[in-house]
């Protein structure tokens, strides 16, 4: 009896994982189709004839080569600044017992929530004030300062469970704060750090919004903002392409989360979750 | 321990990559803010910001064009999908990076913000500024008299139509009164084709039979004409109301013929029925037959006025279509010059009045869409209403009165859809 | 020595906090300030005093927004937690496929929302879409159902399109605090003659109710503040019934000159957003507090 139940409860959830993945499956199975194909038979699994056509030309005509580069940089800075500075943030208000550092520990919190869409204006003025408008650094600080709250808020949670002994033999040994951050915390905290950026990176590479008004496409192009474009030029009328480009867009992240899949989990589960 | 090493060195490699490539971007991006300085004989950069269908899709064998005939000028052009255009430009002012060259339309709200923070050139004394007609040199100038952009073509909007589609339930003329309308929705709809749809998700579509119901009183009271015009309406007059009231009732009426999802749809998905058979009439203008036959090439076309009023009450609806204005405070005025007054000589306009397929704005050039074949006789009429269709009512409002007269069509109670939109129209009302 | 701890805590904090301050912060308190006059983006302004909020509360569409992004926000977090939950707790019992099903379930998450968007209206759309095909093929013309285009359906397509979208780093957080139980309490529990619901509501429940506030404010930072799915999926229609605060706040701030009253409509969102989440979070530590003691 037992048996059947787990059965027929693993048998529903595989089921729903199906109907979940549907939307990738789509764009999966129509990315190898030419379009007249598409039209007729979405649903049916492709008969490769047309290859990695799509994909080949939309390559071509998006200029994703260049996207590719900017994204990574804008994500790579932004990813030292949330996860790496956050870090270190979240040692301080989590370690030390002041009360200063627990209401810092809220403050962070508290700056999650913040909607910094409504801010876009003003923020477009102050990169220009700072000389960082149209530049991958600007953006990628607006990233950092807009992620850090979150990277700080998982990283307290995690560095909380930390034994004080460890850190209490490193200052009897002579170490500097420093030191025992980057020695003895900092190993124990890597596969959150894999995690968080995991996450954060690719919120990064999919967001449209903060690129299309504070980056010139032509000089700074992020994958989205080439997709978007490339969308809004196409409409329905070469659907084989637009999957293809689509494609192209969700290949490096699924590849990066495939990969790093397995820390993910291990990752939050060594404590992150332990308040 | 030696994977979680790896990734750690993999990350700090990647980290250091990506510093090292935002470097270089950051420098080749001073770089072209510094193209600003170089007006000294040597090569002039000019930014150009358009929406992808501006120019008809051609622009990249234009610029070539003119980039071998004009070897010290260089044109970065960035074309933007036509939904975001206006509102990169709207950042793009409050930040001070307009470029030397933008698209623009008269009426709306980022040609405002242009001309008041000192944005929009006057281009008058532009050469090519002459090749346009009178009128439509006139109906590109702003309030205040600045001539403000070389438009794309005469914008009249309208409805497309399927002639076969017609034809094949007896209207070999298409509609000329509302009833007609009606009946020839009924007609399609017992062979199951919708008579109209329309992309409910773009702003400008949204309140479809709206332009007409304003445009048909504003012939009749000149009084109404000029508070529409200035954004100043008081709807509190009982015989505007009334009208107002009029719209939505008809709204209403149409709704039963048009195609579901047209009021939440792209326009792309409207054009595609339209091009694949599903929809007789779609809303449209006397810019979209280039990309219409491109969809299909055989499609039997036709464009007419929308029947709201009978044909000598109707009033027509004409925007200047949308076109390049330029950068008054951009230190590269004479070189914008030659390449604008190139890009709108007869040859090259001819070019692009032909990849778009739009009424061409410049008297003898181009060939008129068979399509449009009646529409210079409408302009001759004394019934020519000169709204751009964004504006002078602010978007958020224009889609709020397509909001209420959905939401009309849904849950009915008039008085209290009509109240909504007069709300929303006082909060934006011009003081 | 304890100062010198201090200090360098000081100086470990410093950096992003900078950041924050400048790149966060400062703007959105710019904006609090802007939405009390009648700034347009650029150029000058005048002081309006509270005039834009007591304009904004008159507003119907407005506050219909409001409810419906307060609707919207609180559903979307509550249903991914608990299906984020409920699969958690399948998956835990080392099902066979659990590596492959966790991935797929973390998928949509990783879609970009203009293609997830795309997508979904090539599956949803009432006429052309793959679903209703489907369904016609089955019922006939009465099995057509408008998942976009009825003001009464939209709202509930969003919300399932959303939780399909936020639910993989739930489901994962979740799984991760399920696998910090441990065993061996679990079965002192059933020895001790506890049923398998008793023991997950008194034992494994507080000890992942941590987990559960990282995923109760996950949820609902994102679903109060939607804008992307509605925008690119339905423009906020059918007359407006899927128009979110967020959605609103961008109409007014880019498509009219209205931007000082788009930014009270923000500050409004920020102020609901941090009350509703400090609710629930004040709740749930209590629960923690309650439950484990400390």
């Amino acid at each position: 009896m037992r048996q059947k139940r787990h059965l027929l409860l693993e048998l529903g959830v595989i089921l729903l994982a199906v109907i979940v993945s549907v939307p990738l499956y789509l764009v999966l199975i129509n990315a190898f189709k030419p379009h007249p194909e598409i039209v007729k038979h979405p649903l049916s699994f492709p008969r490769f004839e047309v290859g990695f056509d799509n994909m080949v030309n939309a390559f071509e005509k998006m200029d994703i080569v260049k996207a590719y580069g900017t994204t990574f940089a804008i994500g790579a800075v932004a990813m030292f600044i949330a996860v790496g500075l956050g870090a270190l943030a979240a040692y301080a208000v989590s370690r030390l017992k002041h009360p200063f550092f627990s209401s810092m520990y809220w403050f962070y919190t508290a700056c999650i929530l913040i909607p910094i869409q409504s801010a876009l204006i003003p923020l477009v003025l102050l990169l220009r004030d700072l000389h960082l408008q149209n530049s991958i650094f600007g953006i990628s600080f607006i990233y950092g300062a807009m992620l850090a709250p979150f990277c700080i808020f998982m990283y307290s949670g995690f560095m909380r469970s930390i034994p004080y002994e460890l850190e209490e033999s490193a200052y009897l040994d002579g170490c500097s704060t420093f030191r025992t951050f980057f020695q003895i915390i900092l190993p124990l905290i890597l596969p959150v750090t894999a995690s968080l950026i995991i996450v954060q990176f690719i919120s990064v590479w999919n967001d449209l919004q903060l690129p299309l008004v504070l980056l010139n496409s032509v000089d700074h192009p992020t994958v989205s903002i080439s997709l978007y474009k490339f969308f809004a030029s196409r409409n329905m009328s070469d659907l084989s392409l637009l999957f293809g480009g689509i494609m192209l867009t969700l290949l490096p992240i699924m590849i990066l989360f495939i990969s790093f899949q397995r820390y993910f989990v291990k990752g939050l589960s060594t404590g992150a979750v332990k308040g | 321990m030696s994977k979680v090493k790896f990734a750690a060195w993999g990350t700090v490699m990647a980290l250091s990559m990506g510093l090292l490539s935002a470097c270089g971007g950051n420098d080749s991006s001073n770089d072209s803010k510094a193209s600003g300085d170089g007006g000294s004989g040597e090569t002039v950069e000019l930014s150009m910001t358009f929406g992808a269908t501006l120019l008809g899709g051609i622009q990249e064998d234009l610029i070539k064009e003119f980039e071998s005939s004009h070897p010290n000028i260089k044109i970065k052009a960035e074309s933007l999908p036509d939904s975001g255009i206006f509102d990169t430009l709207r950042t793009r002012i409050s930040s001070g990076d307009v470029p030397d060259m933008y698209q623009i339309n008269i009426g709306h709200v980022t040609t405002t913000l242009a001309e008041d923070n000192g944005y929009l050139a006057d281009l008058s004394s532009y050469e090519s500024m002459a090749n346009y007609s009178d009128s439509i040199r006139e109906a590109t100038k702003t309030a205040k008299g600045t001539q403000a952009l070389f438009t794309m073509g005469v914008g009249v909007l309208g409805l497309a139509y399927n002639k076969d589609l017609l034809a094949d339930v007896g209207y070999n003329e298409p509609p000329k009164t509302w009833d007609e309308f009606m009946d020839l929705g009924e007609k399609l709809k017992a062979k199951g084709i919708d008579l109209f749809a329309y992309g409910g998700k773009d702003e400008t579509a949204i309140g479809n039979v709206f332009h007409w119901a304003f445009g048909e009183y504003a012939v009749k009271d000149a009084a109404f004409k000029e508070a529409y015009l200035n954004n100043k309406v008081d709807w509190t007059n009982a015989d505007y109301r009334a009208m107002l009231k009029e719209g939505f009732e008809r709204f209403n009426e149409l709704n039963a013929y048009v195609r579901t999802g047209s009021f939440t749809n792209d326009g792309s998905f409207a054009q595609q029925a339209f091009a694949e058979g599903d929809v007789a009439i779609i809303l449209s203008g006397t810019w979209e037959s280039g990309p219409l036959h491109n969809l299909n090439p055989d499609l039997n076309l036709g464009f007419m006025n929308m029947p709201y009023a009978p044909e000598d009450q109707n009033a027509y609806i004409f925007i200047p279509e949308d076109g390049l204005a330029v950068n008054a405070k951009s230190p590269h005025q004479e070189e914008i010059k030659t390449f604008l007054n190139w890009l709108f000589s007869k040859e090259t306009y001819a070019k692009i009045q032909q990849a778009k397929g739009s009424f061409s704005a410049m008297p003898g050039v181009g060939e008129l869409d068979p399509s449009y074949v009646d529409v210079p006789n409408w302009l001759d009429t004394g019934r020519v209403i000169s709204f751009a269709n964004t504006g002078p009512i602010p978007s958020p409002t224009w889609i709020a009165l397509g909001n209420a007269a959905q939401e009309y069509t849904f849950k009915g109670d008039l008085d209290k859809v009509i109240d909504k939109f007069i709300a929303a129209y006082d909060n934006t009302k011009s003081s | 020595m304890q100062r010198k701890i201090y200090l360098s805590g000081l100086v470990f904090m410093a950096p992003i906090t900078i950041i924050i301050f400048v790149f966060l912060v400062y703007p959105i308190l710019q904006s609090m300030f802007y939405s009390l006059t009648d700034w347009t983006g650029v150029g000058g302004y005048r002081f309006i005093g509270l005039s834009n909020y007591t304009d904004i509360f008159k507003d119907e569409g407005f506050t219909d927004a409001l409810k419906r992004t307060l609707f919207i926000g609180l559903t979307t977090a509550v249903l991914a937690n608990l299906f984020g939950l409920f699969f958690a707790v399948l998956l835990d019992q080392s099902l066979k496929t659990k590596n492959v099903l966790r991935a797929l379930f973390y998928i949509p998450n990783v879609i970009p929302t203009v293609v997830a968007a795309f997508v979904w209206r090539y599956i949803l759309d009432s006429n052309t879409g793959m679903l209703n095909k489907g369904l016609v093929a089955l019922f006939g013309e009465k099995g057509s159902i408008l998942w976009l285009d009825s003001p009464d359906y939209v709202v509930y397509t969003i919300i399932g399109i959303t939780v399909w979208a936020m639910w993989g780093p739930i489901l994962i957080i979740y799984l991760a605090a399920l696998q910090g139980v441990p065993h061996e309490m679990k079965e002192a529990m059933m020895i001790d003659g506890a049923t398998k619901r008793q023991s997950f509501v008194h034992l494994t429940l507080p000890m992942i109710a941590p987990g559960i506030t990282v995923n109760v404010l996950i949820g609902l930072a994102n679903g109060l503040r939607i804008f992307d799915l509605p925008f690119a999926l339905t423009g906020g229609g059918p007359a407006g019934a899927s128009e979110t605060l967020s959605v609103k706040i961008y109409r007014y701030a880019f498509s009219s000159t209205e931007l000082s009253y788009g930014l009270s409509a923000s500050f409004i969102l920020t102020v609901i957003a941090l009350v509703v989440t400090f609710f629930f979070i004040a709740l749930s530590r209590k629960y923690e507090k309650g439950t484990i003691g400390g």
